[in-house]
């Protein structure tokens, strides 16, 4: 028999270390176990060439949630996000768009394609804006449970209820068109130009097994309108020392406030008796005991990998088997010897120091689709690419850039089977690399190092069932309450005093933290440890 | 009553016109071609045809089991039997749907504007109460899902899935990946399951008879030009050869894009139902072959599905998707006494090539190809293709689609065509829409005919 805890947090990825934090900021003694050499999960930052720092998985910080940044004061812990304001989009026939902060230029940009079209953006941002105001308050509260008829939860209905109300008939229609329709079929109904629709549209895929004309892919463009309503906390940005700047600084804050973090410990299972957990037994055979234990791993990881299916419910196991992962995606870094000028743009201006999309058209991000669909990597993929060298000189030795390329599609589940991914590995990198060397015709000559992770890699190290970065796919039915599972989407799971705080609960994936929040308020409220 | 027009000869504006008349109007249907059924009889599945909209109208019409599917794939031919227990197991699941989908479908879609009628929202209401707790998550969690996905959870292999899903993608846009394929299929099913005996042309002669009974006046070769509209009231409709009949009643049943953006004069639409119509999606994805058979198609089954599986279902919609001849399309084939009515699945309405008689006869070619390679190339006879381009053309199918407007979550119950065209209505007094592009989506089921004539 070990210490006892209050809590032992499984896995100290960015929500894991949030949770842990908001735990410890309340007095409770808390432990959080890594099975990975640094913290952070998916969101590290690690020197894998040397002199270059590569934010290996996670590039961007998407919507990291300000009352968090605020609560465990995370700028004094060394968070600095720079801000991330552009999109750069070049074609293959030369010409290229940049929409930025800036409206005038960003107006004229688009006009060169189509005038109206550049009349349309700015009301189409402000009837987004309006409806990201709608959605906010969904990502910063528990998911209200539809069926309950608990007072509580009936207010919270009753609220979002009227709030959707207050919408007016325009906007909440726009709203549900925007939950149900594709990406493209919703901004077909705004833009004429396919050059602009295309990099728009993109934003509803990634990480999901679906493509830009899937219905259901239009609702994550909203995502892109919350970051902007956070305003000067620059939800949207690049952590200055990489993504994984974020997990150190939440770490340091947790540290601070009295949590425990053991790197190197990997969970062998969750301890189960009578239906509640009890601790944890590590690989090496330590046991470790707590009054309650909070996993940030993945749902079905959780519960089929660590706790074991005897012990849950049937229908829950069912649940957990059908819960939608497959993963999508990959990652490109490199280490670059100069920087590899855009053929079409060159130098390293302001188009340079936001993202890069390179999604020259719908029809091109379809059959990128269309490969994944069938069991292969797409020969053509859609790449969202960010200098963070321009952005933080620190990341690379001077004169020298670090260029982060994010892939899809590469699906986790390609025909000859996941475990063949590693004998792809260098196929997929080179479409990567050729794909982009269309654009940049010097970019081949100056790699140094290049690392790549398929869907296959980000499960075997990151432990992201299918390789999925969001611990599930963002889909309809698997949000709100229905995340992971219906009737346990509130961080409660059928064992007792195991709770979920990760990408696998509500409100989902990205480096928002706001899983690992809400998931300590409702163990807090609740007295459970 | 004054006199009341009905646009379109189809099932649905027979049926339209029907109600009418039981309501005391008298009633004329303007039908463009020189037969009534517009193109009922190029689909001739009446197994979406709801009991109850028959029964509203009158009708007198025998009822019998739907046919059995048979599935011709990689594997051979095959009757969809309820002999799989898995095929039986989902069959019971989507049962327990039934009434409700049933339920929603035969009312008037709830008003879900803001100032909306409060009293069209009860009976949908009582209806989802009727699921229970259970059944309501679980048709939260299905709705989304694409049809594949669901089919897989009752492990269903995936020809016959091919020969579940390929009735309910005729009226969609999607493919068996795409998400809320699901939805479309557990409509589709639930909706049929029963046949009317003697077929399309049985329902025709017995809404034509009734229409007469009713004292309907029926004039086919009336194609209508636009309507006229005075001071936000329809005041008459202008037929293609300049005559003038005046009435201040009329329900057009052939699409809400072609009546509201085709027959309304443009300066007479309202700018919100302008803005409400013109992104209604209704692009068609399946061409029509008619032919004579010598002898009857492989079992001689009368509804048959030509697929290997969803996947080869989902490569025909990444075809029509990508605006390209299909280069395996999938078949839907109805065949009776010695003729085939085919559907064929994954033709785009907007090929970039355009439609031609080349690309016609590609297409044909293509189809023939594909039957030969099933052995059946001695069964075929004369052949007719149409591409979405031609039933445009011919049937004024706005995009060559089949129901007026593709089935999906925007464009279903209240949202079809759009809640603020809700009840049948259309913001200019006096006219109304019905037809397939209305409440409800789910292909031919004659409820508009009820719904809209109220």
């Amino acid at each position: 028999m070990g210490e006892r805890y209050d809590a032992i947090v499984v896995g100290a990825g960015h929500n894991g270390l949030v949770c842990a934090a908001y735990l410890a900021k309340a007095g409770r003694k808390v432990l959080v176990l890594e099975k990975r050499h640094v913290v952070g999960g998916a969101a590290c930052s690690e020197e894998i060439y040397p002199g270059f720092t590569y934010s290996v998985c996670s590039y961007v910080v998407s919507l990291l949630r300000p009352q968090i940044i605020r609560d465990l004061d995370l700028p004094r812990f060394g968070l600095s996000v720079l801000p991330l304001e552009s999109t750069f989009t070049p074609y293959p026939d030369g010409r290229s768009m940049m929409r930025s902060a800036d409206p005038a230029a960003t107006r004229r940009e688009i006009a060169a394609f189509s005038a109206r079209d550049a009349d349309t953006y700015p009301i189409f941002g402000k009837a987004m804006g309006q409806l990201a105001r709608f959605a906010k308050p969904i990502i910063d509260e528990k998911a209200p449970d539809p069926m309950s008829w608990k007072p509580a939860e009936l207010m919270q209905l009753l609220k979002m209820g009227k709030r959707f109300r207050d919408l007016g008939d325009d906007l909440s229609l726009l709203q549900y068109k925007l939950t149900t329709m594709s990406a493209v079929d919703f901004l077909s109904e705004w833009f004429e130009t396919d050059e602009l629709i295309a990099p728009m549209a993109c934003s509803g895929i990634i990480g999901t097994m679906l493509g830009v004309k899937s219905p259901g892919t239009a609702y994550v463009l909203l995502h892109h309108y919350m970051g902007e309503i956070d305003g000067s906390s620059r939800a949207w940005g690049f952590a200055r020392g990489g993504t994984g700047a974020i997990s150190m600084a939440i770490a340091r804050s947790a540290e601070h406030f009295g949590a425990e973090i053991r790197t190197n410990a990997g969970v062998d299972h969750i301890k189960v008796s009578g239906g509640e957990a009890t601790g944890v037994v590590l690989e090496d055979g330590t046991e470790l005991d707590a009054k309650i234990v909070v996993s940030c791993a993945e749902p079905r990881l959780t519960f089929l990998g660590l706790v074991g299916e005897k012990e849950l419910p049937d229908e829950f196991v069912t649940q957990l088997k059908r819960y939608k992962l497959r993963g999508s995606s990959g990652k490109v870094n490199l280490a670059l010897d100069r920087f590899p000028d855009f053929a079409c743009r060159p130098g390293t201006g302001p188009h340079m120091r936001g993202d890069i999309s390179i999604a020259p058209s719908t029809d091109y991000l379809e059959r990128a689709y269309d490969d994944a669909k069938y069991g292969e990597f797409s020969k053509k993929p859609f790449l969202n690419i960010v200098f963070p060298s321009l952005l933080d000189p620190d990341m690379s030795p001077e004169g020298k850039h670090v260029m982060s390329i994010f892939v899809q599609y590469a699906p986790y589940h390609i025909k000859e089977g996941p475990s063949h991914w590693p004998e792809k590995r260098e196929a997929f990198g080179d479409a990567v690399i050729d794909t982009l060397a269309e654009y940049c015709p010097t970019l081949k000559d100056s790699i140094l190092h290049r690392q790549v992770l398929t869907p296959w890699d980000l499960e075997v190290e990151f432990g992201l069932t299918e390789g999925n970065i969001f611990h599930g796919e963002l889909s309809l039915e698997q949000l709100l309450f229905q995340r992971p599972a219906a009737g346990w989407a509130q961080y409660k799971t059928p064992i007792r005093s195991l709770w979920l705080c990760g990408s696998g609960a509500h409100p989902g994936g990205g480096v928002m933290g706001a899983p690992g929040q809400l998931a300590a308020k409702d163990i807090l409220m609740g007295g459970a440890c | 009553m004054g006199n009341a027009y009905v646009i379109g000869g189809g099932a649905n504006g027979i049926a339209t016109a029907i109600t009418l008349s039981m309501k005391g109007h008298q009633v004329t249907v303007l039908e463009a071609r020189p037969e009534i059924g517009g193109r009922c009889g190029l689909v001739p599945d009446t197994t979406t045809v709801q009991p109850w909209a028959v029964g509203e109208l009158g009708l007198t019409l025998e009822w019998a089991d739907a046919h059995p599917t048979t599935l011709v794939g990689a594997d051979g031919c095959r009757s969809i039997s309820k002999d799989d227990p898995n095929v039986d197991a989902w069959r019971q699941h989507v049962d327990s749907f039934r009434d409700v989908i049933v339920d929603l479908t035969t009312q008037v879609a709830p008003d879900i504007r803001r100032g909306g009628a409060l009293k069209t929202l009860w009976p949908a209401l009582l209806s989802g109460m009727k699921l229970g707790r259970a059944l309501g998550m679980e048709l939260a969690r299905i709705g989304p899902l694409s049809a594949e996905d669901w089919l897989d959870e009752w492990k269903i292999d995936r020809s016959t899935q091919a020969a579940l899903v390929q009735p309910a993608l005729r009226g969609a846009w999607m493919g068996p990946r795409s998400p809320s394929s699901a939805l479309a299929v557990l409509f589709h099913h639930a909706l049929s399951g029963t046949r009317i005996e003697g077929g399309m042309a049985a329902l025709l002669t017995a809404l034509q008879q009734r229409a007469t009974e009713g004292g309907v006046t029926i004039r086919t070769d009336s194609p209508v030009a636009s309507l006229r509209i005075e001071g936000g009231r329809v005041s008459g409709v202008v037929l293609a050869d300049g005559d003038v009949l005046d009435s201040d009643l009329v329900v057009s049943t052939v699409g809400p894009v072609r009546t509201l953006l085709g027959l309304v004069p443009p300066q007479d639409l309202p700018p919100p139902m302008y803005d409400s119509i013109r992104h209604f999606r209704s692009r068609g994805i399946v061409a029509h072959m008619e032919c004579s058979l010598t002898q009857p198609l492989f079992d001689g089954s009368a509804h048959i599905v030509v697929a290997d599986d969803t996947a080869m279902v989902e490569r025909a919609f990444d075809d029509a998707k990508h605006r390209r001849m299909p280069r395996r399309p999938t078949l839907e084939i109805f065949q009776a006494n010695d003729r085939a009515r085919i559907l064929i699945f994954g033709v785009a309405h907007d090929l970039d090539e355009g439609w031609s008689q080349a690309t016609r006869d590609e297409l044909q070619g293509l189809v023939l190809g594909l039957l030969s390679a099933h052995g059946q190339q001695d069964a075929i006879g004369e052949v007719l293709v149409r591409t979405p381009a031609d039933l445009e053309a011919e049937f004024g199918l706005e995009g060559g689609h089949l129901f007026h407007g593709e089935f999906a979550l925007d464009q279903f119950l209240s949202f079809r065509p759009h809640p603020s065209l809700s009840g049948h209505t259309t913001g200019i007094d006096g006219l109304r829409l019905g037809g397939c592009g209305t409440h409800p989506a789910g292909g031919l089921t004659l409820v508009q005919g009820v719904l809209a004539g109220r």
